[in-house]
C-alpha cells in the first residue's frame, strides 16, 4: 500500500469514529443517558488516533507541516478543532452538548479537504520559516476556539428560543453561557492576533514589509475588527444575549470566508499556498 | 483651548465614535481588499481615520493608565464587596472567638491588560505613520559580479512621503546567486553571495540603517552585445517546465527572444524577429556572435545569474514589533488573566459566629460560580447557594423540533459551506478570457515558431496538434501572423473539470517568409465557429481539443501548401530547436 492509500485509509478510519461519536453524542444527550457520554467521548478520542497517524503520514511523505493544498489545512483544522472540543469537555463535561454542533462542522471540514486535491507540492523558500509554523499554529487555534463560541451561541440562541430538551437543561443557564460564548470569542481573538502577529514578522523577514495590505492580509485584518467591534459593542452597549450570539455566528461566518473562500476569489499572496 | 482639548477628549472617547472607528476601518479594509484599484490605505480618507482612532487609542490608553494606577494603589477593603455578584452570609457554631477578616486578590496584572492592549495598538499605528512618513523600500536586479554603489539609481524605489531616497552606506557587489532544488525540480533554497555578507530568502542582511532581502526572482542573464559596441543584460526569468526565458529589444526593430533550461546553461536557444516576422531561430554559445539580416550582429558575452534585491529602510521597526508583542500579550491578558477579589469575614456572635464570603470577578462573573460554590464549600459543608445560581428558562418546545431544527441549521451551513466551496462557475466573460488569453498566446507560439510558448495554456492533445502545425510552416520556411478581429462567445458548458466553450471569431492571417518577413501568399480573413474543449489542471484551465463547429468561412482561395514552392526558397532557418 502507498504511503498516500494508507494516509487516505486512516483519514476516513478518523472520519468514522468522529461520526460514531457523533452518534453516541446524540444518543447520549437526546435520549437523555449520561452515562452514555464517556463513550461518546472515547469514541471521538479514539479518531484522534488515526488522524494523527494520516497526518504524520502526510508530514513524512511531504516533508512539511499542514501549510499548504486544502486537504492538509483542512484535516488539521478539524484535527484541533476536535482535539480543543475534547480538552474542553474533559475540563467541563457538563457542555457535551457543544460537540452537537461542533464536531459535525469538524467533520464537514475534514470532508471537504478530503475531497480536494491532494496532490503534494514542495514548500517554496519564502515558507521555510520558523515564523510559518507560528503563524500557521495560531491559525488553527483561532478556528477551534471561534467554532467551540459558534457551537456555543447555536446552543445559546436555543435557549433563548425557549428549546428545551434535556440535553439542553444540562447546561447551564444563559447568563453563563452567553459568557462561555464570549470567552471563546476572546480566545479565538487572541490566537486571531497572534497569528496576524506572527505573520507580519514571517512577512518582514520574506518580503521586507511587516504589512502589505495584501488583500488576505486586508481580509484577517477586517475579520480581528469585527470581533473587536462585537467584543467592544457588548462592552458599550451592554449586548444582549441574543444580540452577542447572532454577532458571534456573523463573526465566525466571516472568518470561514477569510481563511476557506476569499483565498480563492481574490489575487493575493496567500493564495498560492493554499491551493 | 481648555476646552476645545476637553471636548475633543470626550468626542474622541465616546462610544458610538469608538464602534464607529472599528466599523470605519473593516468597511475600508473590505473596500481595499475587494477593490485594490481604489488604493483605498493610500487615500486621504483612510489616513484620517488612521489618525482618529490614534486620537481615541491615546485618550482611552492615558485614562486607563489613571485608573489602573488608582486601582493598583487602592487598598482593598470589604466595603468593595458591597456589590460584588457572588455573596453568601450564614451563621454556624462559633470556632474561633476573634474577629477574622481577610480580603485578598488574585491575579491581578489581569488589570493591565486592556492598558496593555491598547498601547500595542498605539505603538502599532505611530509606527505605521512612521514608515509611512519617512519608510522607504526599493528594488534592483543585479548581475553576479555587479556592483550597487550608495548613488546608485534603484530599478524602482517608493520613499515615503517625507522620506530622502533610499541609499546604501557602501558599494555592495552580487559575487554569486546559488539555489538548491528538490528532486521534483522545485526551488528549495535560494541565497546571493555579496561582498558585504550573504543574503537568502527569510535571512536579510543590514546595512547601515537598511535591511536588504533576497526575493524568489532569479535565474541566468544573457549578457550580450549588438554590433559589438551596445552591451545589455537580457534576464531570463522563470517559465513553464523549469525553463528560463526573457528577450532583449535590439537596433531597428529587432526584437530577440532567449530561453535555457538550466539555471547555468552552457547555450541559449534565440529566436530574433523584426515585428511579427521571424528572422532566424537558433543556439548560441557565451562568446558567439550572430550575423543578423540587415547587417546587425549579436554577441552572446556571458551568461551570469542575476537576483532581485529588495531593500527597506524603517526606523520605527523596534516600535511596530514593540506594538505586536504588547498587543499580543495585551490580549491574552484581558481573556486569560481576569482579577479575582476575595472576601472572608468571620464574625463572633457569642457561641455562633457569622460567617461572610465575597467573590468577586473583573469579567465573565457567571463563569466563576464554581470557583464561588467551591469557596463556600471550606467553610460550610452545605451552603444554600440557590440564589446565586440563575434559574433555567421556561420549558416549551417539544425535544424532536428542537433536533430537527438544528439537524436542519446544521443541513444548510453544510450546505452552504459546499456551494461555496463549489463556487468554481466560469461566467461567458471569463470563458472569453479564457479563449482569449489562448489565442493570444498560440498566435505568439505561431509567430515565434516556437511551439513551447503555448505549453501554459494548452493539454497534451492539442499541444501534440500544435506541434504539427508549427513544425509543418516551419519546414515550409514560413511562420503565420494572425490577428484576432472579433470574438464573441456563443456558448459556456460546464461539468466538473470540463468547459466547452463555443466562439463565433474572425481572424486575418498572413504567412511570413523567415529570415526576410516577406509575405507569402495572400492573406486571408477568415470566419469560424470554434467548439473549445478545456479541461482543469491543477486549478488551471488547457485547452485539450479545439473543433470547428460549423464549416469554416475562408477567405484566400490559395493555400499555402498548393502555392508556388519557389515563392518559400531559399531560407535560412539556422539550426532546429
Amino acid at each position: 500500500m502507498t504511503p498516500f492509500a494508507q494516509e487516505i485509509v486512516f483519514h476516513w478510519t478518523a472520519v468514522a469514529c468522529y461520526i460514531a461519536g457523533v452518534i453516541a453524542f446524540a444518543y447520549a444527550l437526546i435520549f437523555n443517558h449520561p452515562a452514555k457520554l464517556a463513550r461518546a467521548k472515547w469514541l471521538t478520542s479514539a479518531g484522534l488516533l488515526p488522524h494523527t497517524v494520516a497526518l504524520a503520514l502526510r508530514y513524512v511523505h511531504v516533508g512539511h507541516g499542514p501549510y499548504m493544498m486544502k486537504y492538509e489545512v483542512l484535516s488539521s483544522n478539524a484535527w484541533i478543532a476536535i482535539l480543543m472540543l475534547l480538552l474542553f469537555l474533559w475540563r467541563k463535561p457538563g457542555w457535551s452538548a457543544l460537540a452537537l454542533v461542533a464536531l459535525p462542522a469538524a467533520i464537514l471540514m475534514m470532508g471537504l479537504g478530503l475531497f480536494t486535491n491532494p496532490e503534494a507540492r514542495n514548500l517554496p523558500p519564502t515558507l521555510r520559516s520558523i515564523w510559518l509554523i507560528f503563524h500557521i499554529l495560531f491559525n488553527k487555534l483561532a478556528v477551534g476556539a471561534f467554532l467551540l463560541s459558534l457551537a456555543a451561541a447555536i446552543v445559546l440562541l436555543r435557549k433563548l428560543n425557549g428549546a428545551t430538551s434535556r440535553w439542553l437543561d444540562r447546561l447551564p443557564g444563559v447568563e453563563v453561557l452567553e459568557a462561555r460564548t464570549v470567552r471563546f470569542v476572546g480566545f479565538g481573538f487572541v490566537f486571531w492576533t497572534t497569528t496576524i502577529g506572527m505573520g507580519s514578522i514571517w512577512a518582514n523577514q520574506s518580503w521586507g514589509r511587516y504589512w502589505g495590505w495584501d488583500p488576505i492580509e486586508s481580509w484577517s485584518f477586517v475579520t480581528w475588527l469585527a470581533y473587536a467591534l462585537l467584543l467592544h459593542a457588548r462592552l458599550f452597549l451592554k449586548l444582549k444575549a441574543r444580540a452577542t450570539a447572532w454577532g458571534v455566528i456573523a463573526c465566525f461566518g466571516l472568518s470561514v470566508l477569510t481563511v476557506l473562500i476569499f483565498p480563492f476569489i481574490f489575487p493575493s499572496m496567500h493564495s498560492a499556498y493554499f491551493q | 483651548m481648555k476646552y476645545l482639548f476637553a471636548s475633543s477628549k470626550r468626542f474622541l472617547r465616546r462610544p458610538a465614535v469608538i464602534l464607529g472607528e472599528i466599523s470605519a476601518l473593516a468597511l475600508a479594509g473590505a473596500l481595499g481588499a475587494v477593490w485594490p484599484a481604489l488604493h483605498a490605505f493610500q487615500s486621504c480618507w483612510f489616513a484620517a481615520l488612521a489618525v482618529l482612532t490614534a486620537g481615541s487609542l491615546a485618550v482611552v490608553v492615558t485614562e486607563q493608565f489613571y485608573r489602573v494606577r488608582a486601582q493598583w494603589r487602592q487598598p482593598l477593603t470589604p466595603a468593595h464587596f458591597q456589590s460584588a455578584p457572588f455573596k453568601s452570609e450564614w451563621e454556624r457554631p462559633a470556632i474561633t472567638p476573634v474577629l477574622q477578616q481577610k480580603v485578598w486578590s488574585e491575579r491581578s496584572i489581569g488589570l493591565a491588560g486592556s492598558l496593555v492592549f491598547h498601547t500595542g495598538l498605539l505603538c502599532l499605528i505611530v509606527a505605521g505613520a512612521w514608515r509611512a512618513l519617512f519608510g522607504a523600500e526599493a528594488v534592483v536586479d543585479l548581475v553576479e559580479g555587479e556592483t550597487h554603489a550608495p548613488g546608485a539609481v534603484w530599478a524602482e524605489q517608493w520613499p515615503g512621503i517625507f522620506a530622502q531616497p533610499l541609499r546604501l552606506e557602501q558599494p555592495i557587489t552580487l559575487e554569486s546567486v546559488s539555489g538548491s532544488r528538490y528532486a521534483g525540480g522545485d526551488l528549495r533554497e535560494l541565497r546571493a553571495h555579496f561582498s558585504a555578507g550573504e543574503i537568502a530568502v527569510n535571512h536579510q542582511l543590514v546595512i547601515g540603517g537598511t535591511r536588504l532581502y533576497l526575493a524568489q526572482e532569479f535565474g541566468p542573464a544573457a549578457l550580450v552585445e549588438w554590433n559589438h559596441t551596445n552591451g545589455i543584460a537580457a534576464l531570463l526569468t522563470s517559465a513553464s517546465h523549469g525553463s528560463f526565458a526573457g528577450e532583449a529589444a535590439g537596433p531597428a526593430g529587432l526584437n530577440v527572444f532567449f530561453r535555457c533550461q538550466s539555471e547555468r546553461p552552457t547555450n541559449l536557444e534565440v529566436r530574433a524577429m523584426r515585428g511579427a516576422a521571424l528572422l532566424l531561430a537558433t543556439s548560441l554559445a557565451p562568446g558567439e556572435t550572430l550575423a543578423l539580416p540587415g547587417g546587425t550582429s549579436l554577441t552572446l558575452r556571458a551568461t551570469p545569474m542575476w537576483a532581485r534585491l529588495r531593500a527597506s529602510h524603517d526606523s520605527a521597526l523596534w516600535l511596530a514589533y514593540f506594538g505586536m508583542i504588547l498587543t499580543m500579550a495585551g490580549a491574552a491578558m484581558i481573556f486569560t488573566l481576569i482579577k479575582l477579589d476575595y472576601c472572608v469575614i468571620i464574625t463572633p456572635l457569642g457561641e455562633r459566629e457569622r460567617v461572610f464570603i465575597a467573590l468577586r470577578p473583573q469579567r465573565f462573573a457567571p463563569l466563576f460560580v464554581e470557583r464561588f460554590e467551591a469557596l463556600v464549600q471550606t467553610h460550610v459543608a452545605a451552603p444554600d447557594t440557590a440564589a446565586i445560581i440563575p434559574p433555567l428558562p421556561d420549558q416549551k418546545n417539544p425535544e424532536s423540533s428542537v433536533v430537527l431544527a438544528a439537524a436542519g441549521r446544521l443541513a444548510v451551513l453544510a450546505g452552504g459551506i459546499l456551494f461555496l466551496s463549489g463556487c468554481d462557475r466560469i461566467s461567458p466573460a471569463q470563458a472569453k478570457q479564457l479563449v482569449e488569453r489562448y489565442n493570444q498566446v498560440v498566435s505568439e507560439a505561431y509567430r515565434r515558431g516556437d511551439v513551447r510558448l503555448a505549453d501554459p495554456v494548452v493539454g497534451p492533445n492539442e499541444g501534440r496538434k500544435l506541434t504539427g502545425l508549427i513544425g509543418v510552416r516551419l519546414d515550409l520556411g514560413v511562420t503565420l501572423d494572425s490577428h484576432l478581429l472579433a470574438l464573441e462567445i456563443t456558448g459556456v458548458e460546464q461539468s466538473n473539470n470540463e468547459l466547452r466553450v463555443q466562439t463565433r471569431e474572425r481572424w486575418r492571417y498572413h504567412d511570413l517568409k523567415i529570415g526576410t518577413g516577406a509575405q507569402v501568399g495572400e492573406a486571408s480573413e477568415d470566419s469560424y465557429v470554434m467548439m473549445y474543449y478545456f479541461t482543469n489542471q491543477n486549478r488551471t484551465w488547457l485547452v485539450n481539443e479545439i473543433k470547428f463547429a460549423a464549416p469554416p468561412q475562408v477567405g484566400r482561395k490559395k493555400m499555402l501548401w498548393v502555392t508556388d514552392r519557389s515563392a518559400l526558397a531559399p531560407t535560412n532557418t539556422g539550426p532546429r530547436l
